[in-house]
């Protein structure tokens, strides 16, 4: 019979096939840091690499150049970032995961009978919010929102709307403003992450405390954070590699010139900074465009140093300090303290945090409403080739096409990969291991830097248009979609897959008529995760897929994928960067806001449907 | 061919060398296919001398069963005593389980499972197995059953519409399920739900049916139900039962065996084994010295 | 619970605070300066920046040796450097402290949020360049491969339809037309129907090349001309690699550019701008200099 035997081959040759979907990112690590390196070398042989490291100018005409000013300012405006956002975001954590009533309910005790109706009315409504659920998408949309809004928003609210008052040479701009973007910028990152570290401390430790006496204050503060300790760490290091790699939104508010970080209105130059200020001015093959290859490998390597760093923090939560208080040592201490002052302020602390997230994102909403629906118009969507007005035809053309071509390469890698690292290897083996690594690794890779290689490898290949810039894309989002397939795959039930190898089916057949329908809810979260990243993205393809001046593009010109194309977020930049056409910036942003809320309804209701199955 | 040839099926046919085709297969190293299997003889299944490791620990020793056909044998034990593992060697589930190591020979169909080059597919075919859980798939009721056929080649509409007919009457469920054979499978209750499995388990025609703890998980009723259904299977099915519950053994089964730390201590009719068994523990496992 | 409520009151509350805020929150940095304290200049990049340190902080007034602009800081401490005409037009109409330099042809149309103050004592207008009263000037150049330009139809129509009357009408309303160079054939409406152009380079040009480009694409309908770019620097890098027709710089041209075809198509006043509600009405060369090279302050009064 020949259909038992080929099942075999099938069998093999599909396996093969998913272990080189899974070892690419182990290529793409490798193949961005050679290249970045191999177009570093001329900078670091002729400047020598610690004239490179610590000289202080940078000065392209006369070839000098040195990035110690420009290192010392990533990384003091990453540190104070991280404290100013780490903070606020892990107090929000703690508070929407202890704080954070489910239901609202308005209690009235007066006699008026029409109050009471209305306060009745208004509780029916307030019943059917979930507050939890709503802050949990407040933080998802500060996350989704693009970099470019962030930076407007830092340029027009926070500079020229406060900071130029404190700042006595009146300019504004600077560490400070850096810093409170960027920390508005990672507070979703850290929130979420420290959720989910305290949503994994085990109930017991919690209960244990409560059933000693404390507070729910003194368990939430001297037993679940601390034993959250190693995820939450983990928290702020991620945290740190994302302030580290944000290129567009401090573009806009850093100042851009090439100074120590002294004072809190000097004006800056982080590394990414500079690197997308003058990479567009670069003869190809000269020592300038290979200085500045150099500064992006300098960043892409301390980046990744420090994302791998989270692989050191000692996963402890088995407590020591969890089994003290079981044990009674601190027991006796913490039932002493009646109500211990220290937690109760922090949970204040905890809900003002909450509260400043909240604001921050309403303020950064209301910002683009306010200024941007004024310039919706049908023409200014959809108008076609008329170079009258802007419009903004030609950018939805070239990110439908990002996308799509984007999702067609990554979608049959990542999944592959997917399949591969559930299905078929073995759970504790090095070889997962080291995949495992790459593929985070991968996903802490700065945009900018993707758009070097980019730049370096596919636009070599394809000419400067929507491949390349697709190509780069799949790298950017490869690691969303593999860890978000795996989730699913592992979610769907081990006796499913025994159902089917009993009643006599392959591996493969398995894998494709049971297990991946199953999953597909989660696939179709990946998947909207990763249209979100794509068309949030600006960095990795103003040197990829290009960036056309506003005025020029067309429709006709974008509907053709070999040319080159702006997608929506560079648009928008490219408006800043002409500074002559505030007005469709700002109706840009609002469309750009209101494709990332549409997007992550889509992913609300999908998980809800999922939730109700179960 | 034929995927559902009834048990008199034509005999294997000996050569001048006096030798069978499938021995003649075996020597030339093919993949054993579903022709293979012969069920003509008086069990179904023989366990000779099986020894299973999970690594370095021996889960079972020294085994050596025979399981007639037509007949439900029933397996009890406390837990732990390798009930539910011996029954996963019968259709090789317990591949699946890392470093898990059999020796010994296990002859299904006259055929040792356990030699090299079986092809698991057609062991599995011939070898159904119902779980402690019911596991229907996430789609309706109709691609469940469908599903087993349609690993085997058949895509034809008609042919599926009638096995999945024949199916669901030889569960029992035809009634209550033809009119909504496209709903999800998901819907029904725990007990029907394990019935499918059955179904669906049956609709590959195999001529052993293995069930794990089939009705642990259901309620008193559905429990009945299937009871009812077993005993009405065993006319075109051998059925090997794996049952904490010993009164279900005394009702059902017609040979118990029961087995103690990896060992099988006693097998028999069952209601010599009940009434009169051999063995001291058996008697106080029955009368619930221990359980 | 009722903690909760008053939280949530709070948030709320300051919510509302923040859209008072927003709303009022024009960008406007308030009181208008009464000194200008920082100096917007350009990435080394822009021709105009080039233009502008040749001639301000060259030499000032008293024919002093200013600072070589290979010397420069490039960015220094008092101001800080931005790439394009638009950002300059951000920055300066945001804070009135602030001072930069752009095209003369951009001005008009930013006269909302920005003004050009005089240099020297002289108006910054069209007229005053052309006579020569008003120094900062610099020629508007387009490089250009010449095989390849005399080979294509459309690139060579283009070329010449800026010398044509109604491309001069377009160039003489902000600009400075030039003589019309040899190489240039004169130009006919409607004799090219199809192809594609694209320039890059200074966004100093880009203005003028808009409008030139859109009256073109409507007399010969079918052709298609594009133009992008940050700056005088990029316009080499997409001459030399084919990926552009033509570049655009605001100077003159230099090294490797010269390489090239280098035909000077207008000449373009740099304009000195300040917000426009701005008490500044004059700068002296000196003052620029003292502004961009020590960052001395300039009083407005």
């Amino acid at each position: 019979m020949t259909k038992v035997s080929s099942t075999k081959a099938k069998d093999t040759s599909a396996k093969i096939l998913f272990i080189v979907c899974a070892c690419l990112s182990i290529f793409a690590v490798f193949g961005i840091i050679c290249y970045i390196l191999a177009a570093s070398i001329p900078a670091f042989r002729e400047v020598g690499f610690f004239q490179f490291l610590f000289g202080t100018r940078w000065n392209h005409i006369n070839d000098t150049y040195g990035i110690l000013a420009m290192l010392c300012s990533t990384l003091v405006v990453t540190v104070l970032a991280v404290i100013l956002g780490g903070i606020i975001g892990i107090f929000t954590a703690i508070f929407m995961v202890f704080w954070c009533p489910d239901k609202l309910h308005i209690r009235y005790r007066g006699k008026n009978k029409s109050m009471q109706n209305f306060v009745a009315w208004m509780n029916s409504w307030l019943r059917k919010i979930n507050l939890r659920t709503i802050f949990d998408q407040i933080i998802k949309l500060l996350a989704g929102i693009p970099s470019v809004i962030y930076g407007y928003f830092g340029i027009i609210v926070l500079v020229q709307g406060g900071l130029v008052q404190m700042d006595p040479m009146h300019r504004g701009f600077g560490v400070l403003a850096t810093c409170i973007v960027l920390s508005i910028m990672i507070i979703p990152t850290i929130t979420s992450l420290t959720k989910n570290a305290l949503e994994a401390v085990p109930a017991q430790y919690f209960e244990g405390a409560l059933a000693m006496g404390n507070t729910k204050a003194q368990a939430v503060f001297r037993v679940v954070f601390p034993a959250a300790r190693s995820g939450i760490i983990s928290a702020l290091i991620l945290g740190i590699g994302r302030a580290m790699g944000e290129t567009m939104a401090v573009q806009m508010v850093s100042g851009g010139s090439v100074n120590f970080p002294v004072g809190i209105f000097t004006p800056i130059c982080p590394l990414t900074v500079k690197i997308n200020a003058e990479m567009g001015e670069v003869v190809p093959g000269s020592l300038h465009e290979s200085a500045l290859m150099a500064t992006g490998f300098v960043l892409l390597i301390l980046v990744l140093l420090i994302t791998l760093s989270v692989n050191f923090v000692p996963k402890e939560f088995k407590g020591k300090k969890g089994t003290k208080v079981l044990q009674g040592d601190e027991a006796g201490k913490v039932v002493y303290r009646k109500r211990g002052l220290i937690p109760e302020i922090l949970k204040y602390f905890g809900m003002i945090c909450a509260a400043v997230v909240v604001i921050a994102l309403a303020a950064v909403i209301l910002f683009i409403c306010i200024n941007g629906i004024p310039n919706i118009s049908w023409n200014f969507l959809f108008g076609g080739d008329s170079y009258d007005g802007h419009s903004l035809a030609p950018a939805f053309l070239t990110t439908f096409y990002i996308i799509i071509f984007t999702l067609l390469i990554a979608l049959p890698l990542g999944i592959g990969a997917a399949i591969f690292l559930n299905e078929y290897a073995k759970p504790g083996s090095k070889f997962v291991k080291v995949i495992r690594t790459f593929i985070d690794t991968l996903s802490g890779v700065p945009s900018i830097v993707f758009g070097l290689f980019g730049y370096l490898f596919f636009v070599q290949i394809f000419g400067s248009n929507v491949f390349a810039g697709s190509f780069t894309m799949v790298l950017v989002i490869l690691p969303t979609i593999i860890r978000s397939t795996e989730e699913a795959l592992r979610a769907v039930p081990m006796e499913l897959r025994e159902a089917s190898y009993g009643l006599g089916a392959s591996k493969i057949r398995t894998i494709f008529k049971v297990v991946l329908p199953s999953a597909f809810p989660g696939i179709a979260t990946a998947i909207v995760l990763s249209v979100g990243r794509i068309v949030s993205e600006s960095a990795a393809l103003i040197y990829t897929s290009g960036m056309i001046a506003v005025a020029s593009s067309s429709v006709s010109s974008a509907l053709d994928p070999t040319n080159m194309g702006s997608t929506l977020t560079v648009f928008m930049y490219s408006f800043f960067a002409e500074g002559l056409a505030f007005d469709e910036a700002y109706g840009t942003a609002f469309v750009l806001l209101v494709i990332t809320f549409v997007l992550n309804l889509i992913v609300y209701f999908i998980q809800k449907r999922v939730k109700k199955k179960r | 061919m034929n995927l559902f040839k009834k048990k008199d099926a034509v005999a294997p046919t000996e050569d001048a060398a006096g030798e069978t085709e499938q021995k003649k297969q075996k020597k030339e190293k093919k993949p054993v296919t579903l022709d293979i299997f012969d069920f003509s003889g008086e069990n179904a299944i023989t366990i000779k001398d099986v020894d299973l490791f999970y690594g370095e620990f021996q889960a079972l020793k020294k085994i050596n069963m025979k399981m007639p056909k037509y007949q439900i044998t029933a397996m009890i034990g406390p837990s732990g005593c390798g009930k539910s593992t011996l029954i996963k060697t019968l259709n090789r589930m317990n591949d699946l389980v890392e470093g898990c190591r059999v020796v010994g020979k296990i002859e299904i169909g006259g055929v040792d499972i356990y030699q090299k080059g079986i092809d698991l597919s057609a062991l599995r075919k011939n070898v159904g197995m119902v779980f402690q859980k019911p596991n229907p798939f996430p789609m309706s009721v109709y691609d469940n059953i469908a599903y087993g056929p349609r690993t085997f080649g058949i895509r034809k509409k008609g042919e599926l519409d009638e096995i999945v007919e024949r199916s669901l009457k030889q569960a029992a469920m035809w009634d209550e399920l033809k009119d909504r054979l496209n709903k999800s499978a998901l819907g029904l209750s725990g007990g029907q739900q394990q019935r499918l499995c059955i179904a669906r388990a049956l609709a590959v025609g195999p001529q052993i049916l293995l069930m794990d703890e089939p009705t642990s998980a259901l309620d008193p009723i559905s429990t009945g139900k299937i009871e009812e259904l077993c005993e009405e299977l065993k006319n075109d099915v051998t059925i090997v039962m794996v049952t904490h519950n010993m009164q279900q053994a005394a009702r059902i089964s017609d040979k118990t065996a029961f087995f103690l730390l990896g060992e099988m201590i006693e097998m028999g009719d069952t209601e010599q084994v009940f009434s009169e068994p051999k063995h001291p523990e058996t008697e106080r496992y029955i009368t619930g010295r221990f359980g | 619970m009722n903690k909760k409520i008053v939280a949530l009151g709070l948030a709320a509350a300051l919510s509302v605070t923040a859209v008072g805020v927003m709303a009022g929150c024009s960008g406007d940095g308030g009181a208008v300066a009464t000194s200008i304290t920082t100096a917007i200049s350009r990435t080394a990049g822009s021709g105009t920046r080039g233009a502008f340190d040749e001639l301000v902080t060259g030499t000032d007034k008293d024919g002093n040796e200013g600072v070589a602009l290979e010397e420069m800081d490039l960015d220094q401490t008092w101001g800080f450097s931005v790439g394009t005409t638009g950002q300059v037009v951000t920055q300066v109409a945001g804070n009135s402290s602030f001072l930069g330099y752009i095209s003369l042809g951009s001005v008009a149309a930013n006269t909302d949020r920005i003004k050009a103050v005089q240099v020297n004592g002289k108006d910054a207008t069209v007229d005053n360049v052309k006579a020569g009263n008003y120094e900062l000037s610099r020629p508007f150049n387009l490089i250009y491969d010449a095989e390849k330009v005399a080979g294509n139809a459309l690139a060579s129509d283009f070329l010449a339809y800026i010398w044509s009357a109604d491309g001069l009408e377009i160039l003489k309303k902000e600009y400075i037309d030039v003589e019309k160079p040899a190489g240039v054939d004169a130009y006919t409406a409607g004799t090219v129907t199809s192809g594609s152009i694209y320039l890059h380079g200074s966004t100093s040009l880009q203005p003028l090349i808009e409008e030139l480009a859109k009256a073109y694409m409507a007399e010969n309908p079918g052709t298609e001309i594009t133009w992008g770019g940050g700056g005088s620097g990029e316009a080499l890098a997409r001459v030399e690699a084919g990926t552009a027709d033509f570049g655009m710089i605001s100077r003159a041209a230099k090294g490797d550019e010269l390489n090239y075809e280098v035909t000077q198509i207008a000449i373009d006043g740099i304009a000195v701008i300040v917000h426009k509600d701005s008490p500044l009405t004059n700068v002296t060369f000196q003052q620029l200099f003292d502004l961009f090279a020590y960052g001395t302050p300039i009083e407005c009064a």
